[in-house]
């Protein structure tokens, strides 16, 4: 994982981002959460966006090996894959989403600490997603995500978001939705 | 009355076997109880099962943690080489003496009392032994390992049976087109990234059959490939596919690409600068002809390890990109199972190209793939049908009659160079019925000389 967020960094961004990077994860959240609304989320993301969601690997407390090792994906996804796999929803054959998983997800510990430049934050955030389909068990997904949103405008567009899931065994075999 | 469970795993064998003469199948086979406690027993203790990609394992010392059946086992390779498959289990008071799912370790010390295995399985030591185990027969008190462990073009299999066939004997004809596919460069094959794993509610036998060769559900499963223009025409391509079965229950079926319109250079949709660095040095003349004929396209070796040639196509670039999937159906009841998914590439293959395919056949394939995650969404049929109350009423079998004599058209390959039976189109389901009947007859052989039905457990 990246490098450990320390207070000294989170002093760093002003109020008024924090509030306004809560706001836009608020309503993203409400966005990805209805599988009918993944358009307008796809509106939110930045054409060299990087979406990706590495692989852990249990290790012992004082391994020297990473947890998530580099290279290692359950999704690697662009601006164009993501679309793809929106649009796949609308076909009447993506028999996964049909009908639409019920996702109810809360994001919370926000952490905002500044980004690589000044039009750049970096956003981590806990979450736990909940998942009913009909007939298959519900499932509890959770884990941790780091964004990097871009402001454009009086907005933000997410760069870049890395899902570090909390599941070595994933607790479903059907991962049509997005983090 | 009460059925008993041993009466309950006799009720579904005759059902199997009675209905393997017409093409049907128990769906109670696929959710009952005491037929997946049978088949832990009668199948999954009796076979080669795959634990590990030997690249995975690259190093003295290194291992990960897999299962035989449902017990987890360590995979080490030792210092001198040697891989072994060792029962993650003290053999003091059973604690699991390997924790992490994955590193390099040259001994394993159980964390209750301290006693030390090398990675070798052997006991090494224990806290003060001087004093307290003076007259310990260290040599009784290794790891319990699985007596036969076999590499065959870096697949790492093991057979928890003693009495088990040689790997060469269990494999039978299947080893040929499993080195067509693995043996196509001498040079051998590495994993990409690390497997991914994921629950699924179904039962193993599902994800087994699918991958012995069910090439009729693509048209329909996976019909979105249509809708994104990633395939124009997947019902005609129903007669590009041939499908083999070369017995003891293993299947694998081959689809030729050069006639669906995707702009093939190579066999498997190769590049052509990267399939000409293919040696093909240890493939006779024969299977280099049916790789660039056939194209095999996935396959199973009997019970639950599945590999898939596939590719992924750049509907924007034109882009084709060939990956190598290998899969493992690891059993955790009737009703749900381990989803192992590891990506593997060809070490003559450029770094460049591989880190590309496996970035790409992650949109396709696993849990997150568009093309698996609808296979997946639609295995959880047979389990839960086959707890129904109509299933029992109506004594359900699911049909399996395609290529049956008389029902399609099609038939043996005329020249086909590989052993075993052929057809030549999708329309059959022989490679699935080879596999059922493979499968009542390991059922079957694990009971004989079972005395009392009434007592399970006493049937080995």
């Amino acid at each position: 994982m990246t490098t450990p967020v320390r207070r000294t960094d989170r002093a760093q961004v002003s109020l008024e981002t924090e509030t306004a990077v809560r706001s836009w994860l608020d309503y993203e959240s409400m966005l990805l959460d209805d599988m009918r609304r993944l358009h307008e989320w796809h509106d939110l993301v930045a054409q060299d966006v990087v979406y990706q969601v590495p692989v852990l690997v249990p290790r012992e407390f004082t391994s020297n090996l990473p947890d998530y090792p580099d290279g290692s994906y359950h999704m690697y996804d662009n601006w164009f894959t993501l679309k793809m796999r929106i649009d796949r929803l609308d076909g009447e054959h993506a028999w996964a989403e049909d009908p639409p998983s019920r996702l109810r997800r809360v994001v919370t510990g926000i952490v905002v600490t500044p980004g690589a430049d000044e039009t750049h934050v970096n956003v981590r955030s806990a979450f736990h997603l909940h998942r009913e389909r009909l007939r298959f068990t519900p499932e509890l997904w959770a884990g941790e995500r780091h964004d990097v949103l871009r402001r454009e405008g009086d907005d933000f567009r997410l760069a870049q978001r890395t899902v570090y899931l909390n599941h070595a065994v994933l607790p479903g075999a059907v991962l049509s939705f997005l983090f | 009355m009460t059925l008993t469970s041993s009466d309950r795993v006799q009720a579904v064998l005759a059902a199997a076997a009675s209905g393997a003469a017409h093409g049907t199948f128990p769906v109670e086979a696929f959710a009952d109880d005491s037929v997946y406690q049978a088949e832990l027993d009668r199948v999954f203790a009796k076979s080669w099962l795959f634990v590990a990609h030997e690249s995975e394992i690259a190093e003295p010392g290194d291992y990960v943690l897999r299962h035989l059946g449902e017990d987890e086992v360590i995979v080490t390779r030792d210092e001198d080489g040697r891989i072994h498959v060792l029962y993650n289990a003290c053999r003091h008071r059973g604690a699991p003496v390997c924790r992490g799912a994955k590193g390099n370790s040259s001994h394993f010390r159980c964390p209750y009392h301290g006693w030390t295995y090398r990675n070798d399985g052997t006991w090494a030591s224990a806290p003060r032994k001087t004093l307290v185990y003076k007259n310990l027969d260290t040599a009784n008190w290794g790891l319990l390992a699985a007596p036969h462990v076999a590499v065959k073009w870096g697949l790492v299999f093991a057979s928890p049976d003693p009495a088990a066939p040689s790997f060469d004997d269990y494999l039978g004809d299947m080893a040929w087109y499993l080195e067509a596919v693995f043996g196509l460069d001498s040079r051998g094959m590495i994993v990409m990234g690390e497997p991914e794993r994921a629950l699924l509610e179904a039962n193993w036998k599902t994800g087994a059959e699918n991958y012995c060769g069910d090439a009729l559900h693509v048209a329909h499963t996976h019909k979105s490939l249509e809708d994104l223009g990633m395939s124009q025409q997947l019902l005609r391509e129903q007669e590009m596919y041939s499908m083999f079965s070369p017995g003891k229950g293993h299947a694998t079926f081959a689809w030729n690409l050069e006639r669906s319109g995707l702009p093939i250079e190579a066999p498997w949709g190769y590049p052509k600068q990267v399939w000409d660095l293919f040696d093909q040095g240890e493939l006779t003349a024969d299977q280099q002809r049916f790789n660039a004929e056939r194209m095999p396209l996935a396959g199973l070796v009997f019970p639950n390890f599945g590999f898939f040639r596939g590719f992924s196509f750049d509907p924007v670039s034109q882009r084709v990109m060939v990956h190598t999937q290998l899969r493992l159906y690891q059993p955790r009841g009737a009703t749900k199972t381990e989803v192992l998914s590891w990506l593997v590439f060809h070490v003559a293959e450029p770094e460049e190209y591989r880190t590309k395919s496996y970035q790409d056949g992650l949109f396709v394939l696993n849990a997150p793939g568009i093309l698996e995650q609808d296979d997946f969404t639609l295995w959880n049929a047979p389990s839960r049908v086959g707890r129904s109350r109509f299933a029992r009423d109506h004594e359900m079998g699911l049909n399996y009659q395609a290529g049956l004599p008389g029902m399609s058209r099609g038939g043996p390959i005329e020249d086909h160079p590989g052993p075993g039976e052929s057809y030549d189109s999708a329309f059959t389901e022989g490679n699935i019925r080879a596999f059922q009947r493979h499968w009542i007859d390991q059922m079957n052989a694990g009971n004989v000389g079972s005395a009392d039905p009434g007592r399970p457990g006493e049937d080995r």
